[in-house]
């Protein structure tokens, strides 16, 4: 990886554990290391129960963090975030750094109007007067285009559809201006048109308010055109991390294509190749990833992706972890094979 | 007529009205599904595509007979499915099945899967006690999962294999028509293929017509032979997924098909998204272009007549568009 000047927010050796039943524990993160740097749109990638969303609950210690290790570090702006009380984290979340969740058409208040919602979070990170919240309200409406914002003020939410729901969530998220946005599957259960929009949208306001994002999703169709760099994640840990704007040169030359649905790490390469691509022509062989992903209770000795069928796996893989290694300036991958994975993509070792 | 044709679908239409109280008749109408047609023949899979509230899923709850039709027909082996009542109907409820987009939902996790499974049998009353327990292993292998694990609970499975076992509760009675309700929407990447690769083996095994719901549009172009495209009701562009896809000509589908973002950055740089239509159900009986007025370009033409009702227009062989102007 590149030297970053100062980041924004540093994860170290983030490892997450939740307890189980019959006194199993579930090592749903292990030993996560990136770094977000301003303005830097990052996204995390991985299936259901790859971590993903942990690692940003964590980090924020919203909805149930988990028990995080000792070595476990956060770092945002200068500020350790893994050892400050609850009370002083709470000034930063929202106003620093804020969450749009997951879009759920229950999640806003059904009793109150869209307005008085809004109204709420601004109050509740800035001392304004109603006035001048009912004022940003409304502009904040705008700015997530939603039509005739100052007559949607007096609205309940059940009178918006769910794509409108959720330009509601961004623009309570966009309230305090953050540094930091970051954004949890945020268009998964809406229409691919709605979602679309959205997202554009989305993208408008990132680069309009120089914020930082980091996508969660398991959508990597939806990575493609809007973020700087991919962290791939499986089985709690990070496994594959490449950046798309330094690839970007390579267009002319071609070979973006490859790169993009290669990645070093061979789980990367499979997800991609499992993809259905609307541009392509009809291929009716579907590709899978044999098996399940690992039991986070359960320890694996060796690469975890050799159990998937991995098509570069070898002895020693089997005994061993592969660790993190920084392969170019533009990619870090978990793999023992890399160079073979890379070499398999066409891609030269120097970029 | 195809001979081989399992499912005949005629001028299907489904109004949805909400009476205004006691005495004052109804006061609000959706037309949920409108003057729709389609036919699916064996070993074939047919594509419903279109945002929520197109009307697909009604649709496909209307073949199942779960709702009963306005008006129209649908032709089951070419009888009505309207007419069945008693043993005929009972024998629609085998011939035509549904597996449901999240087995979560449509398995019940305090029953072991072979009871789920052999339901139908033991509803129907298929066989012996010991044929049904044959039946439910020859299932178990046909879906691809261990014999063995048939006495487990739903939760021993991951959610591929859960939505394994709703096929094979779904095929348990040998049925023809399998109408799919985004099948695998609700499973992660990796693991999606491998069920519909599961599907398309099952089809060419068991020479099933498949009624395929979806709104991932990217997978419906490599899943599906034949789709059709649903706007407000109507099916507003039909015909072979590959001549469809590669020329998209309801200005709807072009702009639906834009939105779709693809897995690469070159290719998602030079997509050009198209405006979508502002969205509502038709509440009146209209034969109006239900896609008149969406764009300035458009109004004040031909389309905004309410007795001009776009007719159907050849774009090639096996793809039709129903839109006033010709595909040209």
């Amino acid at each position: 990886m590149e030297p970053m000047n100062t980041p924004l927010l540093e994860v170290s050796n983030l490892s997450v554990d939740f307890k189980l039943p019959e006194r199993r524990i579930a090592h749903a993160v292990r030993n996560v290391s990136f770094a977000i740097a301003p303005g830097e749109r990052v996204a995390l990638v991985g299936e259901s129960g790859s971590g993903k969303s942990t690692v940003a609950n964590a980090a924020m210690r919203i909805e149930d963090p988990g028990e995080l290790s000792e070595e476990s570090r956060v770092v945002y702006a200068g500020q350790v975030l893994t050892d400050m009380r609850e009370s002083k984290l709470r000034l930063l979340r929202g106003s620093e750094i804020s969450r749009i969740p997951q879009y759920s058409n229950n999640a806003l208040n059904p009793v109150q109007t869209v307005g008085a919602q809004i109204i709420e979070a601004i109050r509740a990170h800035r001392k304004v007067s109603k006035d001048e919240a009912h004022d940003r309200a409304v502009s904040l409406l705008q700015d997530v285009q939603i039509p005739n914002a100052a007559t949607k003020m007096s609205a309940y939410p059940h009178q918006f559809s769910g794509g409108m729901q959720q330009r509601v969530f961004i623009a309570m998220a966009l309230a305090a201006e953050p540094k930091l946005l970051i954004a949890d599957e945020p268009t998964t259960a809406l229409d691919v048109s709605v979602q679309a929009e959205v997202l554009e949208m989305l993208d408008a306001q990132v680069t309009a308010r120089n914020m930082a994002l980091l996508l969660i999703t398991h959508d990597l169709a939806i990575v493609a055109g809007r973020c700087d760099r991919v962290l791939v994640m499986y089985g709690g840990r990070l496994v594959d991390g490449f950046r798309l704007d330094a690839i970007k040169h390579l267009v002319e030359e071609g070979s973006v294509e490859e790169i993009f649905s290669g990645g070093a790490h061979p789980y990367s390469r499979d997800l991609l190749a499992s993809l259905s691509r609307i541009d392509a022509e009809a291929d009716n062989a579907f590709p899978s990833i044999p098996g399940s992903p690992p039991d986070p209770a359960e320890s694996i000795i060796g690469c975890p992706y050799r159990l998937r069928g991995c098509a570069f796996a070898t002895d020693a893989c089997s005994e061993e972890l592969p660790k993190l290694t920084v392969i170019s300036d533009s990619r870090r991958a978990a793999c023992h094979m890399a160079d073979e994975v890379m070499e398999e993509n066409g891609e030269q070792h120097a970029v | 007529m195809r001979s081989d044709l399992v499912l005949d679908v005629r001028n299907l239409t489904k109004v949805f009205s909400r009476s205004g109280g006691l005495f004052s008749g109804p006061v609000d109408e959706v037309r949920a599904v409108d003057d729709v047609s389609f036919t699916i023949a064996r070993n074939e899979t047919f594509g419903l595509i279109g945002e929520s509230g197109s009307g697909k899923t009604t649709t496909a709850k209307l073949v199942m007979r779960l709702l009963d039709p306005t008006s129209g027909n649908i032709l089951f082996q070419g009888e009505d499915v309207a007419g069945f009542s008693g043993e005929r109907l009972k024998r629609y409820r085998r011939d035509a099945q549904i597996v449901f987009q999240d087995p979560d939902a449509s398995l019940n996790p305090r029953r072991r899967v072979d009871r789920q499974i052999r339901e139908g049998l033991d509803i129907q009353r298929v066989g012996t006690s010991e044929e049904r327990d044959a039946r439910v292993v020859d299932l178990m292998k046909l879906v691809q999962l261990p014999p063995e694990d048939r006495f487990k609970d739903p939760n021993a499975f991951s959610g591929g294999q859960k939505q394994r076992i709703a096929i094979a509760r779904a095929l348990a009675l040998n049925p023809d028509l399998l109408v799919l309700d985004e099948p695998v929407s609700a499973l992660d990447p990796s693991i999606r293929n491998d069920v519909l690769r599961l599907l398309n083996d099952l089809q060419e095994e068991l020479n099933l017509a498949y009624l395929f719901v979806a709104h991932d549009l990217a997978l419906v172009r490599h899943f599906c032979d034949r789709i059709a495209v649903m706007y407000r009701g109507r099916i507003v562009e039909a015909g072979e997924s590959a001549a469809l896809y590669r020329s998209p000509t309801h200005p709807y589908t072009q702009a639906l098909l834009s939105a779709v973002p693809i897995p690469d950055p070159a290719a998602e740089a030079a997509r050009v998204r198209l405006p979508m239509p502002t969205y509502g159900f038709t509440r009146t009986a209209t034969s109006a272009c239900r896609f008149a007025g969406q764009y300035p370009a458009l109004s004040g033409s031909p389309c905004s007549p309410p007795d001009n009702k776009p007719g159907t227009h050849v774009v090639s062989d096996n793809h039709t568009v129903a839109c006033i102007f010709d595909a040209d």
